[in-house]
Order: C-alpha cells, then sequence, then structure tokens
C-alpha cells in the first residue's frame, strides 16, 4: 500500500506539527542545557507548564510544603504572597462575611496539603453536610453528565491503546514502550554494541519492518508483525493504516500523534534532534526521523490490540464510544477499578461482577458503589476543609454558608491551588529580587589611579562568580564576564581526534576550522598507553572476555581496588604511567590558495607512499619522489598510467591501473574528494580583518577597550570527574558542553598578533605592547587555574609571573573552602583550605562520587552590566555575570548580541534546572545510581527505560529536597531603562520569553537612579534608587508601560 | 485407601473441589485469631482424620493437581486474603505427596505446621495493611514504599516467606516433602513451587511499584511493631532449623 504525494506530505506536516512541544535532546557527549518545555515557550510560562502537565503528566511547581519551607527559611516575600492572593480573590465573588485573604494566606502558609480534592460523584451539597456533621443524602447521579465526562476523559486524541489500559488493565501501552524502546536501542546504537542491527542504512522504519517479520519472541508472544505489515512500503502508509483500522477521526491525529510521542519524549526529543542535524555523522548513515518511530509505534500498537482483543472490548474508538453510551456503569467501574483509586472494600465484589458481565448486576454494583463513593468522597473533603477551617478558624463560618455559596467557594478553591504555583514562584521571585536590589552598588565606580596588575576574563558561567570575588578581593586584579567561547565560534580538529567539535553556542554554526598541531615530533606511545588501548579492544568484543576473565581479570581487580580505596593516590600514580600530553599550536590563520595546494599535496603524497609500502611491499629507498608525483598525477587524471611507472613499481600496465583504481576508491586521492578538502582547507583559519572583529567585539562587549594590564588572562572552564555521564553537562555551554580553553587560546592568539592591534587601534582601541593576553582554564571541580600556553609569555613579563601564580592558587583555594562547604553535610564544620583542596581533588578522580560539584545548581540572576555593580553583593555562585558598559554601546548592538546569545542560553539553563528540581522523575533523570548509558548518546534508568532527558537528582536535589532554588531567570540589565528597554523589544525571542513570563527582567538604571521591574501582563513597575529608605521593589508604584 | 475413607482427610488436607469450604471459610471469617486458629488447626485435623496407609497413587496425582490449580489460580488474584488462602490449599495437598509408610506422622504435622506458620506470618502483616487501608489489595495499593516503607518491607518478607523461601519453615517443609517424592511427583512438586515464586511476585508487583495514588495515607509502623516482627521472623528462622531437624531426624 503506497499513499498519494498529497496524503504522504500531509502525514508528514501532521507529525512536524505534533513534534513541536517535544524539547530537542542533544547526545550526552556535548550536554546541552535545553527548557523541556521550549516548545512551549509562545504560551505564557502558566499555561505552558499547566500544558506540560497534561502532556508528560509532570509537575510545574513544587509542592505547597516545600514552599512553606522555605518561607519558614525567610526566602519567601510575604507581601508578595498576599499581593498574589488578593489579585486572585479581585476576581473571584466569594460568599462575604469571612476574611477570605486571612483565610486564604493561612491556607497557604499553615495547610501542607490541598484541601479541594478531586471528587467523582459528590456534591458541594453533601461535602457541605458532612461538614456540619449531618448525613448525607443519597443523591441519583446523572447519567448524562457522567457519560460526558469519561467521553471527555476517554474520548479526543487520547491514544486508544491507553483507553484500554485504564479499562482493561492490560499492559498494552507499556509493552508498546518496551518493545519500541529495544528497537531505538537497537538502531540508534552508536558503538556501544558489539553487534550491529542489520539494514540501518535503509532508515529505521525499513531496517525494523525487514527484521521483525522474521522476529521469533514476536511470533511467539503472537504479535502478528506480519500480518500488520503486509503490503506496507513506506511509513507513513503504516501510519495512516493504523490511524484508520484504529477508527481515529483526522482531526484528533495531530493531538494522538503528540501524546505517543510524549510517552518516550526522550526518544522523541533525541530523534527530532538527530533528524535536523545534518552534519551528524550517524544521522547521515542510519537515517530516522519522528515519522519512521510513529510508523514503528503504530504497527506495534495494532499488533498489541490484536493480541488483547477479547470480546467485549473495543478495538476501535466507534465501538469504544458505542461503549460509553450504552455501557456507562460499566466504563465508570472499570475506570476506577484500574484507575488505583477504587474504594478498597469493594475492589473485590466489583472485579467479579465485571467479569461476569450482567448488566443488571453491573447497575446494581453501580448504584451501591456510587453512594459508598459519594459518602467516603464527601467525608474526605469535609476532613480536608476543616483541617483548613480549624487553622483559619473559620470552621463554624463555613458551616454556615449556604449550598449555592459553599459550591461557589470549592470552585474558587480548586482555582486557587490550581494556581498557587504561580503566587508561590512570584512570591519566591519577589524575594530574590529584593535582596538583589538591596544589594547592588549603584554609584559611579571609581576612577583607578594606575591599571590593575591583571585582568581575567572568566565565562558568565555562575561558578565563576566566586572565584572572581576572591581574586579581586586578594589583589589588584580586575575580572569581567563574557560568554565562554569568548565569542569566537569556532570548529576545532582537536589533535589525535578524527572529528571536529563545535566550540560555540549550540545555536550557533561555525564557519572556521582550527586544527591543533603537535609543536615537537609526533611521539611514540608508551607501553601503558598500548596496554590501555589493547584492554579497551578486548572489552568491546564479544567473545574475548569469557576466554580472558581469568588471564586479565586480576589486572581490572588491581585497578577496581587502587579507583575505590585510594582515588587520589591510585590516579597520580596511574598518571606517571602515561606520558604527558604533547604541547600544540592553533593554526589560526586563513591558508593562501598556495598553502592549501601544498598541504593537501603533502597528506597525498604520504598517503600515496604508505600505500605503496602496504600494497606493493616496496622498501621506502626504492619509493622516489618522481614516482610517487607521477602516481599522484595518474590517480588525478593528469597523466596517463605508462609501462615505465608500472614497471617502477614492479607491475605491468593493467596492474598499475587496478592500483591506481584502489587509490581512487580507497585512499580517496581523487579529483571529487581533493576539490572537498580544498574546501575544507579554506575553511582553516581567519583572516585578519576577522580576527581583529573577533577581538574588538569581545573587547566591546564587556566594556575593555582601554586600561589594559600587564596580563588579560581569558580563562575558559572545564570540569574533570570520573565515570559521570554527565561531564559534558558541567563543562561550558557555550562551547557547546566542552572545554573552554581551546577559545580561550584562540582569543589570546589573536589578540597577541601585532597586525590584529594595529587594525583595534584604527578602530579606538589601543592595547599597550606590554599587553599580553594568556589563555588560562578554570577546573571547576577542583578550582584550580591553570595557564595553558606558558611558553609564549615574553620574557619581560616572567618577572611578574610568579605574583600572578600566587594569586591565582590563593584564589583558588579560598574558591574551593567556600564551595566545598556546601557539598558537605549541613552541620559540618567549614574546612580549612587544605582540607578543601584536598576534598576537591578527590571528588576529580572519584569514580564513586555522585557530585563532583554542584555545577551550575542554584543559578538564579543574569546580570549584564559593569563589575561595580554587583561587587560587594555575594551573590553565592548564583549569578552569570556579564560585563558590559552602555555607554559605549549607544546603538545597542552589543546588548542585543548579548541578550540574543548568551541569555537564551543561560534562559535553557535556567529552566532546565528549574523543571529539574520541581519534577525530578519526570523533566529530570532521576538518580544517577540507576542510570545506564544507552547507546553511547544518553541514559536510561535501569535496563529499559525512556531516555533520561533533564539533570539527575544528585545535581539538583539535596537529601530528597529541591537544593536549586526553582525561581525563573532575573535577568538584570544595568542601562538607562529606555536603552534596555529598546534593546528587549527588538529582539524577537527575548521579547516573547519576557512577555510570556520565561524571564523576570530587572532594568537598574544608574543614569537617572531608577530600578524598573517588568510585570506580567505588560506593565512595569519602577522605584526611584535614591530614596531614604529602599523599599521592596515588588512593592513599588505601577506605571503603565 | 478408599475414597470415601480419604474423604474427612480430603475437606482438612484439601483436595479439590473440597478445597473451596476451607477458601470460603478464611475469606469469611475477619478475626485475626479465629484466622490463625484456623490455618494452623485445618491441616492437623486433616492429617488426625487421615489413616496410617499410605495414600494411593491416584490420590497423590490428584493432591498434585490440586497444588498446581491453586497455585495457577492465584497468578491472577488481587486480594492478599484470598491469595492466601489459595497458597494454603496449594501447599497443604502436597502434604499428601509426603505422605508414606516409611515415615511416622508426627514428621508430617512438624511439616504442615512449617507451612501454617509461614502462612501465619503472611496474614498477621497484611491485618497490619487492612487496618490502615481497609483491604489488602494488589494494584490499588501501588507505591505501598512510598508511604509506608516498613510495612512494605515486612510484606515483600512475610510472602516470600509464605512461599517457600529459605530460611523460612515453609522451605524446610517442601524440601521435606520433595525428599519423601519420587522422580515423577518431585518435578511436579517443583512446578508447584515456581508458580508460587511467580504469584509471590506478580503480587508484590501490584504493592510495591508504581505510585501511591490513593487519597488515603496512614502512619507507617512503629519501631516497637518492627521490632516485633523482627524479632518474630527470628523466632520462625530458629523454629524452622528446629523443625527442619526434626523432620528429617522422623525419616
Amino acid at each position: 500500500m503506497s499513499l498519494p504525494l498529497a496524503d504522504i506530505l500531509k502525514l508528514r506536516t501532521m507529525v512536524y506539527i505534533a513534534g513541536e512541544p517535544i524539547a530537542f535532546f542533544w547526545p550526552m557527549r556535548n550536554f546541552i542545557h535545553h527548557n523541556p518545555l521550549h516548545g512551549l515557550e509562545g504560551l505564557a510560562f502558566g499555561d505552558a507548564v499547566e500544558r506540560g502537565k497534561t502532556l508528560f503528566g509532570a509537575r510545574g511547581f513544587l509542592k505547597r510544603h516545600d514552599y512553606q519551607r522555605y518561607l519558614a527559611e525567610g526566602t519567601i516575600d510575604d507581601a508578595e504572597l498576599c499581593r498574589g492572593i488578593r489579585n486572585f480573590l479581585a476576581s473571584h465573588d466569594l460568599p462575604p462575611g469571612i476574611n477570605w485573604e486571612r483565610a486564604f494566606h493561612c491556607l497557604l502558609t499553615r495547610v501542607a496539603d490541598p484541601i479541594a480534592l478531586p471528587v467523582e460523584i459528590a456534591t458541594p451539597a453533601c461535602i457541605l453536610a458532612a461538614l456540619r456533621g449531618e448525613p448525607i443524602a443519597d443523591i441519583v447521579v446523572d447519567q448524562r453528565t457522567l457519560t460526558e465526562r469519561m467521553q471527555a476523559q476517554l474520548g479526543g486524541d487520547r491514544p486508544l491503546c491507553e483507553v484500554i489500559d485504564s479499562l482493561y488493565g492490560t499492559k498494552i501501552s507499556e509493552t508498546l514502550d518496551d518493545l519500541l524502546i529495544k528497537t531505538c536501542l537497537d538502531f540508534f546504537d552508536e558503538g556501544q554494541s558489539t553487534m550491529a542491527m542489520p539494514g540501518r542504512e535503509h532508515g529505521f522504519f525499513r531496517a525494523w519492518s525487514r527484521i521483525s517479520r522474521h522476529n521469533l519472541k514476536m511470533f511467539l508472544r503472537g504479535l502478528q508483525i506480519d500480518r500488520v505489515l503486509q503490503g506496507i512500503e513506506t511509513p507513513e502508509a503504516m501510519i495512516a493504516r493504523a490511524m484508520r483500522i484504529q477508527g481515529v477521526p483526522e482531526e484528533y491525529w495531530v493531538g494522538n500523534f503528540t501524546r505517543e510521542l510524549a510517552r518516550l519524549h526522550g526518544w522523541a526529543g533525541f530523534i527530532r534532534w538527530r533528524q535536523n542535524a545534518r552534519n551528524y555523522y550517524w544521522a547521515q548513515q542510519y537515517p530516522a526521523d519522528l515519522v519512521d518511530f510513529l510508523a514503528v509505534r503504530e504497527a506495534l500498537v495494532l499488533a498489541l490490540l490484536h493480541e488483547e482483543h477479547r470480546p467485549g472490548m473495543p478495538a476501535t474508538v466507534p465501538e469504544l464510544a458505542t461503549m460509553l453510551e450504552q455501557r456507562p456503569h460499566e466504563v465508570f467501574l472499570r475506570l476506577q477499578s484500574h484507575s488505583g483509586t477504587m474504594l478498597p472494600e469493594m475492589a473485590h465484589r466489583i472485579h467479579d461482577t465485571i467479569l461476569r458481565g450482567k448488566t443488571p448486576d453491573i447497575a446494581r454494583m453501580f448504584d451501591r458503589y456510587s453512594t459508598l463513593l459519594q459518602v467516603d468522597e464527601a467525608h474526605r473533603s469535609a476532613a480536608a476543609l476543616k483541617i483548613w477551617g480549624d487553622a483559619a478558624d473559620i470552621t463554624p463560618a463555613l458551616q454556615s454558608l449556604e449550598p449555592a455559596a459553599f459550591g461557589s467557594l470549592l470552585t474558587a478553591l480548586r482555582k486557587f491551588e490550581a494556581q498557587e504555583g504561580m503566587i508561590w514562584l512570584r512570591a519566591m521571585e519577589g524575594h530574590a529580587i529584593d535582596r538583589f536590589a538591596r544589594g547592588i552598588d549603584t554609584a559611579a565606580p571609581k576612577q583607578r589611579a594606575k591599571r590593575p596588575f591583571a585582568q581575567a576574563l572568566f565565562c558568565i558561567d555562575t561558578r565563576s562568580e566566586r572565584i572572581r570575588r576572591h581574586f579581586e578581593a586578594i589583589g589588584d586584579y580586575q575580572t569581567f564576564g563574557i560568554a565562554g567561547f569568548f565569542g569566537v565560534p569556532i570548529s576545532l580538529l582537536e589533535l589525535g581526534k578524527g572529528h571536529e567539535a563545535h566550540l560555540c553556542p549550540a545555536i550557533v554554526t561555525p564557519r572556521n576550522l582550527v586544527l591543533e598541531m603537535h609543536v615537537t615530533a609526533p611521539m611514540d606511545e608508551t607501553v601503558a598507553g598500548v596496554l590501555a588501548e589493547a584492554l579497551h579492544e578486548l572489552k568491546n568484543s564479544i567473545l574475548t572476555p569469557f576466554a580472558t576473565v581469568e588471564a586479565i581479570g586480576l589486572l581490572f581487580g588491581f585497578d577496581l581496588i587502587g579507583k575505590t580505596m585510594a582515588p587520589v593516590a591510585y590516579n597520580r600514580w596511574r598518571g606517571k604511567l602515561f606520558s604527558d600530553p604533547p604541547p600544540t599550536r592553533l593554526l589560526l590563520d586563513k591558508l593562501s590558495r598556495e598553502q592549501a595546494d601544498s598541504i593537501l599535496r603533502a597528506v597525498q603524497r604520504e598517503l600515496i607512499v604508505k600505500a605503496i609500502q602496504h600494497e606493493r611491499g616496496l622498501p621506502t629507498e626504492r619509493i622516489s619522489d618522481e614516482i610517487v608525483r607521477d602516481v599522484r598525477e595518474v590517480a588525478l587524471r593528469r597523466l596517463e598510467p605508462c609501462e615505465t611507472l608500472a614497471v617502477a613499481l614492479g607491475l605491468n600496465l593493467s596492474g598499475l591501473e587496478a592500483f591506481v583504481e584502489r587509490l581512487r576508491r580507497a585512499y580517496r586521492i581523487n579529483r571529487q574528494f581533493s576539490r572537498i578538502q580544498l574546501e575544507r582547507l579554506g575553511r582553516i583559519g581567519f583572516s585578519l580583518s576577522e580576527q581583529a572583529h573577533f577581538v574588538g567585539q569581545a573587547l566591546r562587549s564587556i566594556g575593555l577597550t582601554e586600561g589594559f594590564s600587564r596580563f588579560v588572562l581569558l580563562v575558559g572552564h572545564a570540569s574533570v570527574s570520573d565515570n559521570n555521564p554527565y561531564e559534558s553537562a558541567l563543562d561550558c555551554g557555550a562551547c557547546g558542553g566542552a572545554s573552554g580553553s581551546h577559545n580561550a587560546r584562540v582569543l589570546a592568539q589573536m589578540a597577541n598578533k601585532v597586525d590584529v592591534r594595529r587594525r583595534l587601534r584604527e578602530q579606538g582601541i589601543d592595547i599597550p605592547e606590554d599587553v599580553v593576553f594568556l589563555g588560562a582554564l578554570h577546573n571547576t571541580v577542583t578550582d584550580d587555574i591553570t595557564l595553558t600556553d606558558p611558553e609564549l609569555i615574553p620574557p619581560a613579563h616572567l618577572l611578574y609571573l610568579d605574583r600572578l601564580h600566587k594569586g591565582l592558587v590563593a584564589a583558588s583555594r579560598l574558591c574551593a573552602q567556600e564551595r566545598i562547604a556546601t557539598l558537605l553535610p549541613d552541620r559540618a564544620k567549614r574546612p580549612g583550605t587544605g582540607a578543601a583542596r584536598r576534598i576537591a581533588l578527590r571528588n576529580a578522580v572519584d569514580w564513586s562520587q555522585v557530585r563532583p560539584e554542584w555545577g551550575l545548581s542554584r543559578n538564579t540572576y543574569f546580570v549584564i552590566g559593569r563589575r561595580h555593580l554587583t561587587q560587594k553583593l555575594e551573590l553565592d555562585g548564583r549569578a552569570f555575570l556579564h560585563s558590559y558598559d552602555w555607554r559605549i554601546d549607544p546603538k545597542r548592538r552589543l546588548l542585543e548580541s548579548i541578550i540574543t546569545g548568551p541569555l537564551v542560553v543561560g534562559q535553557w539553563i535556567n529552566m532546565e534546572h528549574y523543571f529539574s528540581a520541581v519534577d525530578n522523575e519526570t523533566y529530570g533523570s532521576g538518580s544517577k545510581v540507576y542510570h545506564n548509558v544507552a547507546g553511547r548518546f544518553g541514559v536510561m534508568t535501569g535496563n529499559l527505560s525512556d531516555l533520561r532527558t533533564g539533570l539527575p537528582a544528585q545535581t539538583v536535589l539535596r537529601d530528597g529536597r529541591p537544593y536549586h532554588d526553582p525561581l525563573r531567570l532575573i535577568t538584570v540589565i544595568e542601562a538607562p531603562v529606555a536603552h534596555a528597554r529598546a534593546a528587549v523589544e527588538g529582539v524577537v525571542t527575548v521579547r516573547r520569553l519576557v512577555q510570556n513570563g520565561w524571564i523576570r527582567l530587572l532594568i537598574v538604571d544608574s543614569e537617572n537612579g531608577l530600578l524598573s521591574l517588568y510585570i506580567e501582563g505588560g506593565e512595569w513597575r519602577d522605584q526611584r534608587l535614591d530614596t531614604a529608605t529602599l523599599q521592596p521593589i515588588t512593592t513599588g508604584e505601577r506605571i503603565t508601560a | 485407601m478408599l475414597v470415601l475413607a480419604a474423604l474427612p482427610a480430603a475437606i482438612f488436607l484439601p483436595l479439590f473441589p473440597l478445597s473451596a469450604l476451607f477458601v470460603l471459610l478464611f475469606c469469611r471469617v475477619a478475626d485475626l485469631r479465629v484466622r490463625a486458629v484456623l490455618v494452623l488447626l485445618w491441616p492437623q485435623i486433616g492429617l488426625m482424620l487421615a489413616t496410617l496407609s499410605a495414600p494411593s497413587q491416584a490420590l497423590r496425582v490428584w493432591a498434585l493437581l490440586t497444588a498446581l490449580f491453586y497455585a495457577w489460580r492465584a497468578l491472577s488474584v488481587q486480594e492478599l486474603d484470598r491469595w492466601i488462602a489459595f497458597i494454603a490449599v496449594s501447599a497443604w495437598s502436597l502434604l499428601w505427596m509426603g505422605w508414606d509408610t516409611t515415615h511416622d506422622l508426627a514428621s508430617l504435622r512438624l511439616l504442615a505446621l512449617g507451612f501454617s506458620l509461614s502462612l501465619l506470618t503472611t496474614m498477621v502483616v497484611g491485618s497490619l495493611l487492612q487496618r490502615r487501608v481497609g483491604v489488602a489489595y494488589a494494584g490499588l495499593n501501588h507505591g505501598l514504599p512510598e508511604v509506608a516503607p516498613r510495612l512494605a518491607g515486612f510484606l515483600v518478607v512475610s510472602v516470600l516467606c509464605a512461599v517457600a523461601t529459605p530460611p523460612f519453615p515453609s522451605f524446610f517443609a517442601i524440601m521435606g516433602i520433595l525428599h519423601r517424592s519420587g522422580l515423577g511427583m518431585a518435578t511436579g512438586i517443583c512446578t508447584v513451587w515456581l508458580i508460587w515464586s511467580w504469584t509471590a511476585l506478580r503480587l508484590l508487583e501490584g504493592f510495591i511499584t508504581n505510585s501511591w495514588k490513593l487519597p488515603r495515607r496512614f502512619a507507617d509502623l512503629d519501631r516497637m511493631t518492627s521490632f516485633a516482627l523482627v524479632l518474630g521472623l527470628f523466632v520462625l528462622c530458629a523454629m524452622a532449623l528446629g523443625l527442619s531437624n526434626a523432620s528429617l531426624a522422623g525419616q
């Protein structure tokens, strides 16, 4: 069966739209923090959270008792809480005579659990009677209302298999997920498995359908996949067939697809990313998209529905609708029974009645059950209301309400409890904003008498805040914050690696390639290195472990004991067995045409020499330059094969032609590939004007255009840990989840060039001759800062190097002391600097350490402004600090560039932490303890699960409670109000984020002495900075935009 | 042994369909003490009523089929009380296999006691759960560890105890029966044993996995009760060792 093209396109479009709410999932080798609700950013934050709850079954806010704990700790603004309650009450008509603001405040702050319990049958009158202690009158259940409610619950875009599961207690959806996950693991494997799925190059659906027709396990299960796939040639045809067989109306297909995808949103997100990653090797080799994924899923749905079908069970959506119309009592009882919320005392009798299937018995059972349920619901609801009533001292008042008024109160309570998360969130943010506003220094910075001893540009990462603070305190140092890629997006071909790495934010595609090259001659591998490689190869084979476990098992045991009992000492010793990495340089400059040709020629000649040695067995001395040149010319079809050449290679003419053909195919010495290689060589490096542009832009963006000190450090950062699939999440997000040291070296090398400085001088940035830019790396687990190319320091500067080293070491130790204290148990004493350092060093090498550092946990603020604004404020590693001076940015270009790039990345990081903290099981990835690496690109929980997106519990939780305070990113821009607002208005994505409430925005206008806070709904709240007693900004006067 | 003569014994060492009587009685009785007496005495009465001559091969096969049937039936049961009843019937039916002329009835009584004591443990824990929730029903009490981790732990141990997991008495009881059976019967007994484990896991799945959904929450076992249960389990294991020695010595 194949569909017409129009149908194919329509279906593909439907799948595309259906996949929009599913966030991308990048391979974890380069972990990219992302907002799990990125696809819903077009909605207001509260609405998106609600939609996320429907799609993913996830909570978007903490539980009330968590917020109550924050309130008790003083990190929630009670005034803002009251304001939220007042705003709610203003739009709801509640009975007079009760101080509702006080009562609702009491509800939030003194009642631990929600009180507006969901009810199926009980009416407000029943609940009121129960509250009064009166007998509850029997009510006749309105069949029509009940049927309509169940139709809404079971119909629409809800997948049929889910409905069957909820009615019959089958596990079709679970089995379906398991089968699909196994298929995904087989198809998408990227070298973890020793046996690959055959036929992957034909695409996901085709490869799977070929294998599944002969799958014995499925056959033994009774899954008639063969029959399902009969006549199906394309994935689109499979989806269309499945939907038509199930009788799903076409208007629900998109919603249906979304719900199917949301069940395995990790895998769906990965496939969505993969189908869009054009340069991804595995996607090119083994193509797959969401249409394939859904086609496989729908084929399995049909097979499973057929296998589980029993007499009386609806097999299609129309049959389900008929069942609802004709047997509503049975449907209700079934739903109750399999939802896990049925009254336990009736469970067995109801099961028996349903099994017998006699309609009159079912009707009688329904009547009995609904009566009992009504009473139970009424009493439970009344008990919950009484808890509130007693706490707020309004129980008598509640009991005296009229039924109609009581009903409207219950409705209002339900709405309030549905919205209370936003009220708490705003109150928590209010406190954080006020704390910030009180601590900033808006006075004009003092002019420096002389230039600082050293300046350091750190990544805006929150972990830099601590070390910057200590570095500034320890001596005459000045620090700046800049995105970790230093504004230079590069594609790096690292020494010894065969692929390029994009070292820039995920939303940017680098155009320039940088090569890392040996300084010295290539060194031979050490014995230990060869042995390590051999052991790695052995582990990856299927059979060798069986044969060699007795022989070399002890070696692994030795390693196991060493790593476990004394990780620091063992790793230090082990490091001595391997040679130090060789010094390298980065090839930054653009190649001329001649240089590119020369490199290509050299590489091809090298390959030809190797080919002749390997294929013909000729010794080196018999392979002259002339022979090599002629062979190359023949391969590139610039010369005809000749006898002389053939004889020189010990071949006849046909042998020579065969050899040349092999060079063209296997060794790729041909015209087409030469053209491709020349194009690639053309990507290498930066032209002089590009270099000057990047350096100038970087310096201007942070406001450093004069007053350069002798040393300007460009400090990238990276994390080092062992046995940690999330290591990349701790690296620099601005560098694509990799180390920032390469970008630092690149910018340093550019900025040190005389020609670049000359061009910058023409642009008004005069960098004195004695200024040297140095790359450095901040290890965020140990807080060590290491200079990356110390041998490039000019001799005249060596005198000052010792002071710089001491400063870096001191800052590092103090930072580690402050930071390690947060990793220790609450009541532990703050360690000394030596002890802290030892703990930090151990964390970096301990393979049992599930929390080597907190990473970006507790991130709260994104500050765009001059350093002096926040210099006196201890931000506890909670702020992204991007240096910016609005005075040198009259056209707002730099500000727009900052908010377009780094701010958006910061928002992704913030949202990932937010959702992982509020619901770690669904939005996060659960505990690391149960993680298993899947396919080398993700992790699963246990041996089979959805790909776990989000952050693990150990990153955002502590002792089961949130460690990361789930707040939306509070963005602070230091600039005149009009300047900042115009910049935000000018960037569509950011404007949408602000208006929809995904980030909070605070403008600090030091020039005009104003603080301006954006309130959801398009309003701003302003306050003067120069008031004698600073009122909380959150209670400032409201000025409409 | 004449069928008619075995009839009274077949009620108390339950053979299908007379086994329905015990199941009915057990499920009707709500009081834990009465149930405990029932479980302890029922097979003992059966052994008292039985004659000394060994049952015929046909009777043994029927007993084995009864044991298999109830074990299989227990797979789909979700109510803990009913599950206990089915496992009890299945276990006591196996006593017919352990009955031959080379062994005295006293050792058989010890085997029966082993089964009964193990089931008693499950009944005690089940009643603790029932008092808190209303009924011990797998599938309704999903996620029990979330609200009552201690109770959940004891439930797991007690269910395993009932299905002849070492070192509990039922394990030694079934070992004793196997020791006295021929190869064919032993295979059947092992099949029954395997199905018991399967039923135990299916039952526990309905209590331990997923999240708690019932609106009502309750207090977990307090420390004293937990300590008492632990002590009880230790005593049970000690008794099991004693029983095993005695039953083997009775050969």
